[in-house]
């Protein structure tokens, strides 16, 4: 594990400094919308490995049904897609990680962590328009064949090295391997500079494209000094701070400057409301504080409903049991419960803290409110029991 | 879970791992059948590989798409000689229920190659075979109107000349490298209890599924005795 | 749960020591598992511990069908601090005890623990009815489980857990469902219920 990340930051390094990409104005699509493998025979064979895939993931427990965010994001990719949009498949995939993948065949899986993480709807649109890029310019068919060459080459310890990624899927021994070889520095600069385009064509703002790489770094910043591990997309999309300078550059050459005023997206929000306790609960049981805490004030910025932003920073500080965190907890609470909209458990946990620093009649007060407001609670008979005492 | 677990099991057969070597290789446990069962055909779960000199197991999609068509079509012929009624359902059409009971079954055709035919046996089953996937099937017998399912499950990963020639020098080097091999099981469950009455691992060479009559002799071993109008099916 | 590389590893293991790691029967009545003592009924088999699958030293796995299919697994004498499972990654972010920990936390610390034992991103885990419990003179509690893990069945489970000497002592029944959980339900929660710790003499 650590020797393949060792060899990734090698070859970033290696490769570090502005890449003048010459001639982009000739980058096109290289493939017509409805495309299908040519008769080349690995070709088909990955199609068909991606086409299982596609059945195992249609049956996947983790596959979000929910039809406001099912909708939305089928809107943002058939936006962004314009003539290809009915290449695509749109998978949303329970996993509070940072991911979104593009299959040859048109699937697109897209975690619910990129919803968690997006500051708006152009983020979206951007990471969307990224990996359109990758298909239309058969990234994923050129990796192959490189990580086959590669491998070919390489002696069994290299063969070891790729398959001791520590990264688990449960699809697929040959996805494993091509999560954990990433795209090449020039395939990145592609699908960024095409992916900027269609996503700007498709009229959302081309300067949200870099935005998401500063939000990545800022992300992987916030782990790295929890010694948290790199999050699947950084794995697979290394980003270097000269990458999303030279894209920031490059957008605003194009396209301006960014508009000073940054207005709350209300669709976003939307989803993020009605699904932050899900979204949220995801992340905790993570365990990965430093990120967790990097998202809570994302949220609270773009405007997230603040009872519920407050009640997981609650949830956090407590969860994570520094010294000092348990008084910082029961604050959060209380700040959520102010704010008007507090989910019922903010009742709960605030009751349990209580407890723990033995102010057991305001604990008690907690508890009867939480049984008040959710009568329905299926801790009953525990929070009963410390009524009971 | 499921395609690690095969993968673990796959290992082990390949390394010659999975040890003590067992007489048994089927579970025959068809009691008095009745007239003319009919047997539904849960979509094979067969997957072809090629396996390059670098390692990669290269999903082969010609091979898988023959080799399942190929299944289809041998398990029918089979079924219409012995005079079997076997239908076969739609991979794209399956309910919910359905699903859930294939991975069920990997699960537990999984656990009978460690703990049944494996090295591995559970002390306190002794001789007994009860492994079952539960009454709660009779929904798939009524939705197809069917007495029986046929599970089928296989793994074939072929060396290719580099693999083969790579091995060589790996060996030759001290390092084992796996070169290949396959593994299959189907089973038959009783639709009313759910429970597997028949069971039987695919022998390794039996036939070759990429090709029709490859696919008629590994069909023709895998399912023989299943149960017909005539009882159970001649024994091979 | 396991990585590739740990599949390789496990396999290695099996060729060094001979190959074939045997399951043994567990006899009927008081049974003492580490420092805790159970009563069972029969047809429960005992799996070896398997570090590489992430088994502590202590912990003890019960099997009727296969892991595959149910199990019933004891973590005794947990100290503040360690976790549940045992990970040869070195980033796993394993969540771990503290001593004073109310039920709210013992019901997360499962919760997180399961989701990282099924692998992260695989499986999503949703704990329910978390009610008291008394196991002999401690007081603990119990609480239901359910897990979806892909290109698996779905998993349901039982947990009890309770605190003594700050030390955990976490038991839990996972099956497959359909048919699995219920099959061996009653059998594994009457287990779990009569666990106590072994009476010092």
């Amino acid at each position: 594990m650590n020797l393949l990340r060792a060899t990734l930051l090698l070859v970033a390094l290696a490769m570090a400094g502005p890449l003048a990409y010459a001639g982009e104005d000739e980058l096109t699509h290289k493939i017509p919308p409805g495309y299908q493998p040519d008769e080349a025979k690995d070709e088909k064979g990955l199609w068909h490995e991606f086409e299982e895939m596609e059945r195992s993931l249609n049956k996947s427990a983790l596959l979000v049904r929910d039809p406001d965010i099912v909708t939305y994001m089928n809107e943002i990719v058939c936006r962004v897609a314009a003539a290809y949009c009915n290449d695509f498949r749109v998978y949303i995939v329970r996993n509070s990680n940072f991911n979104a993948s593009m299959a040859a065949t048109g699937m697109m899986e897209i975690w619910t962590g990129l919803i968690l993480r997006a500051g708006s709807t152009d983020e979206i649109a951007a990471v969307v328009g990224h990996e359109i890029a990758h298909y239309t310019r058969l990234h994923s068919l050129e990796r192959f064949r490189g990580i086959k060459k590669k491998l070919a080459a390489g002696s069994f310890f290299d063969i070891a090295v790729t398959l001791a990624t520590g990264y688990s899927t449960p699809l697929g021994q040959l996805t494993a391997i091509m999560s954990a070889l990433a795209f090449s520095r020039e395939q990145e600069t592609e699908a960024d500079i095409l992916g900027a385009r269609i996503t700007a064509n498709a009229g959302y703002d081309p300067h949200a494209t870099y935005r998401v790489w500063d939000r990545i770094l800022a992300e992987e910043e916030a782990a790295a000094v929890k010694r948290e591990d790199h999050g699947m997309f950084a794995k697979t999309h290394p980003a270097s701070e000269d990458r999303a300078r030279y894209l920031k550059s490059w957008v605003e050459a194009r396209y301006g400057p960014p508009d000073q005023e940054q207005v709350a997206d209300e669709k976003l929000l939307s989803i993020l409301n009605s699904h932050y306790m899900m979204l949220m609960e995801d992340q905790l049981a993570t365990n990965r504080f430093g990120r967790t805490r990097e998202l809570l004030e994302r949220h609270s910025e773009i405007g997230v409903e603040p009872s519920l932003v407050r009640y997981f920073y609650g949830e956090m500080f407590r969860q994570r049991g520094e010294e000092g965190d348990a008084e910082l907890a029961v604050a959060a609470y209380r700040h959520s419960i102010e704010g008007g909209k507090p989910p019922p458990e903010a009742y709960k946990q605030l009751g349990y803290l209580l407890l723990k620093s033995r102010d057991t009649a305001a604990a008690q007060d907690s508890f009867r409110t939480y049984l008040e407001v959710n009568p329905e609670a299926s801790d009953r008979a525990m929070i009963e029991f410390y009524l009971e005492e | 879970m499921k395609n690690k677990i095969l993968l673990v099991i796959s290992i082990l057969f390949i390394a010659g791992c999975a040890a003590a070597p067992s007489n048994v290789q089927k579970i025959d446990r068809l009691e008095a059948v009745g007239e003319d069962p009919r047997i539904v055909l849960m979509p094979p779960d067969v997957r072809y590989y090629l396996m390059t000199a670098g390692g990669v197991a290269e999903p082969h999609e010609e091979w898988t798409t023959a080799a399942q068509t190929n299944f289809v079509v041998a398990a029918e012929a089979y079924a219409q000689s012995i005079g079997a009624d076997l239908r076969t359902i739609d991979k794209d059409n399956l309910s919910a229920d359905e699903v859930r009971y294939e991975t069920l079954h990997s699960a537990v055709g999984g656990t009978l190659l460690t703990h049944y035919f494996g090295g591995m046996k559970l002390p306190s089953k002794g001789e007994n075979f009860d492994w079952s996937l539960g009454p709660g099937v009779a929904s798939i017998g009524q939705q197809h109107d069917a007495d029986y399912a046929l599970f089928v499950h296989y793994r074939d990963y072929q060396a290719s000349g580099g693999r083969v020639a790579f091995a060589i020098l790996a060996a030759a080097a001290g390092v084992g490298v796996p070169m290949g091999g396959e593994m299959g099981f189907a089973s038959l469950v009783d639709l009313k209890s759910g429970d597997i009455v028949w069971f039987n691992r695919v022998i390794a060479g039996s036939g070759e599924l990429r090709k029709p009559d490859g696919a008629a002799a590994t069909v023709n071993g895998l399912l023989a005795g299943i149960p017909t109008s005539q009882g159970s099916g001649s024994t091979e | 749960m396991t990585t590739i590389k740990n599949i390789f590893l496990i396999c290695t293991l099996f060729l060094l020591s001979g190959c074939i790691p045997t399951y043994t029967l567990v006899t009927a009545g008081v049974n003492s598992v580490d420092t805790l003592q159970v009563t069972a009924g029969g047809g429960w088999n005992q799996a070896p511990n398997m570090p590489y699958a992430g088994d502590r030293k202590n912990t003890v796995k019960w099997t009727r069908d296969g892991l595959l299919l149910d199990r019933l697994v004891f973590v005794p004498e947990v100290s503040d601090g360690e976790s549940l499972i045992i990970s040869q990654q070195k980033d796993a972010a394993l969540p771990v005890f503290k001593k004073d920990m109310l039920p709210n936390e013992i019901e997360e610390l499962a919760q997180s623990t399961f989701v990282k034992l099924f692998g992260e991103g695989n499986a999503v885990v949703e704990t329910s009815n978390l009610r008291p419990h008394r196991y002999g003179e401690n007081r603990g509690v119990m609480f239901d489980v359910e897990a979806k893990v892909t290109e698996s069945p779905d998993y349901k489970g039982l947990v009890g857990a309770f605190i003594a000497n700050e030390k955990l002592y976490f038991m839990f029944y996972l099956a497959a469902d359909p048919y699995y959980f219920e099959k061996h339900r009653v059998q594994a929660e009457n287990i779990i219920k009569s666990a106590t710790l072994t009476p010092a003499s």
